[in-house]
């Protein structure tokens, strides 16, 4: 009798959800190692196609998505296998108290946006005057539309904010610490982008100098700063909801704001230095981003070890 | 909180099981059908706009079937009164129960929205044709979250029942509203040549939907809007999501009140 007990009681163990918090850091190395496998694997495979510039078929389209969505596929499955579960709570938004965090996912967008138009109105020489034929209606159309288009951005960037805020990150940071976690998860992130990168040269265009090594490496810098923001986000509101949406109106919303005073006859042949502009503005904005979030919860980590 | 998300779905599971399995189930036969009428024949005269015609019907189905039926059955979940006595007194407390509620409905929307989107991608792989029809249903599904953000308060506060009866009562008041405005205001911008109606009526005198005259009319409707139709439906759009979070402020009010209520 006792045996069985004893059997059921193993078996009842061997079922149950882990913890995060009760996973050795050998279990996190494994778990990393399969996330990583899945994440690339997918991407790689389907990454070329999806982002290819031919006309869009359905079978691009199925690409695409499962480009898109190939983190969370990573997490899900490496969470399943470890059985780890969802329990760490990071899916649910949680409003109450992280007011602030929700509303900078908001702002933050939008100064990184406007920055980037400043920087690319003054690199290009395009001058701070609207260049659409319409005018400022246009602008505030273009916005229109693009924040419109956050809300089907928002159900695709849940697939990439799923793998990398709430799991790379926060394993990585179980490892290496907050600082490990930023460089290393941006850096990963970076190279996850390498499919976008060569075939439709992502941000820094296909005339890049060294390309496309150099678009690579300056991705790498690139998603290591709005890394640091995006993190920041996370911890702030202890979900994983204010990046993903931070996330979705800086591919949408942003993007209108930074081409305010371009046009196509300015930007042609300066997508290197668009793409350079980007950057600085990311960094601009990634840093006190990172050096805020160091001081709050890196101490918080120590005092707790 | 997220063990009242897995009550309401664990509820409601085999209903939105068997839902998901019916419109499967729908959809393949429907491509038996058309198989069995030559597919090969119709993309091939008529153009991928046959299928996106018959994708946007489907998906419209899928939000009756998924999102419409669904949250019909959410709504009358734990509409008792000893329910409501046992959820005050639980440490979660009204406020709670009130935005697990609200976060079921948006889960169940997401989940409409994500199967529209796997069936773009299924009939674009069988047409060649990349399709995305789910961006027209973001659309309707807004629009279902407005409504829902109007009958939940009312549903805390008076009933389920109750509820759909000042629904109804609403509707009937929009309807005399509009029937008035059509009969005595200025409607060119429906009757015109170029207008919504005209169109309606166009696609149903010729009576041509299979030849894709729909996925045209669509088409040029959406090249017609103009930047300040733009400005407005994200003005919209925007407006009925902050909706929803009022709606949600106004259900955790009234919470208390509909539990104390006679009528239960």
């Amino acid at each position: 009798m006792t045996s069985e007990i004893q059997l059921y009681r193993e078996k009842r163990d061997k079922r149950r959800y882990r913890d995060s918090a009760d996973l050795s850091k050998d279990l996190i190395i494994k778990e990393l190692a399969v996330f990583l496998i899945i994440t690339f694997g997918i991407m790689l495979t389907f990454g070329w196609n999806a982002y290819s510039t031919d006309t869009m078929t359905g079978f691009k389209q199925l690409c695409y998505y499962m480009a898109a969505f190939s983190p969370a596929f990573g997490c899900i499955i490496t969470r399943y296998l470890f059985r780890e579960g969802f329990r760490d709570d990071i899916l649910f938004p949680k409003f109450t108290g992280h007011f602030k965090g929700y509303l900078l996912s908001i702002v933050f967008p939008f100064i990184f946006g406007l920055m980037n138009a400043v920087l690319i109105a003054i690199v290009t020489g395009a001058g701070f005057s609207i260049k659409a034929e319409n005018g400022l209606l246009e602008v505030m159309a273009s916005i229109a539309f693009q924040s419109i288009n956050g809300y089907a951005a928002f159900f695709i960037l849940i697939g990439e904010e799923l793998g990398w805020r709430a799991f790379l990150y926060d394993k990585l940071e179980k490892m290496l610490g907050l600082t490990g976690s930023v460089i290393v998860g941006g850096v990963i992130w970076g190279l996850w982008h390498i499919p976008p990168l060569i075939v439709a040269g992502l941000n820094f265009g296909k005339a890049a100098p060294g390309y496309p090594f150099t678009n690579i490496a300056l991705m790498c810098v690139f998603c290591i700063s709005l890394g640091a923001m995006l993190q920041l986000l996370r911890k702030l509101t202890d979900s994983v909801i204010a990046p993903i949406i931070a996330h979705a109106v800086i591919d949408t919303v942003s993007n209108a704001l930074a081409s305010m005073f371009i046009s196509q006859q300015i930007v042609e042949g300066k997508t290197f230095q668009i793409g350079l502009c980007i950057l600085v503005s990311g960094a601009v904005l990634g840093l006190p981003c990172w050096i805020y979030m160091s001081r709050r919860y890196g101490h918080r980590r120590n005092k707790q070890e | 909180m997220r063990g009242l998300i897995y009550k309401d779905f664990y509820l409601i599971k085999s209903k939105l099981l068997m839902s998901i399995v019916s419109i499967l189930f729908d959809t393949a036969l429907l491509f038996v059908i058309l198989n069995i009428i030559k597919l090969d024949y119709i993309t091939k005269t008529k153009g991928a706009d046959y299928l996106s015609v018959m994708l946007f019907f489907i998906e419209i189905f899928v939000v009756i079937a998924v999102w419409n039926t669904n949250y019909a059955n959410i709504m009358k979940l734990d509409n008792s009164r000893q329910w409501g006595f046992y959820g005050i007194s639980s440490p979660v407390t009204e406020k709670g129960i009130v935005a697990a509620r609200y976060f079921t409905i948006f889960i169940l929307l997401y989940l409409t929205y994500v199967i529209c989107v796997i069936f773009d991608v299924v009939f674009g792989l069988v047409c060649g044709t990349a399709m995305n029809m789910s961006f027209f249903i973001l659309f309707i599904l807004f629009f279902n979250a407005l409504k829902a953000s109007i009958e939940m308060p009312l549903a805390f506060r008076f009933g389920q029942d109750k509820s759909t009866l000042i629904r109804i009562l609403i509707t009937t008041i929009i309807v005399i509203i509009i029937l008035i405005y059509l009969l005595f205001g200025n409607i060119d911008w429906i009757m015109a040549d170029g207008g919504t109606l005209k169109t309606l009526l166009r696609l149903i005198v010729d009576g041509d939907l299979a030849a894709g005259t729909l996925a045209k009319e669509m088409e040029r409707f959406l090249q017609r809007l103009t930047m300040v139709n733009y400005i407005e439906t994200a003005v919209v759009m925007h407006l009925i999501v902050f909706g929803y979070y009022i709606s949600y402020r106004i259900s955790c009010r009234v919470f208390k009140k509909g539990v104390m209520r006679d009528d239960i």
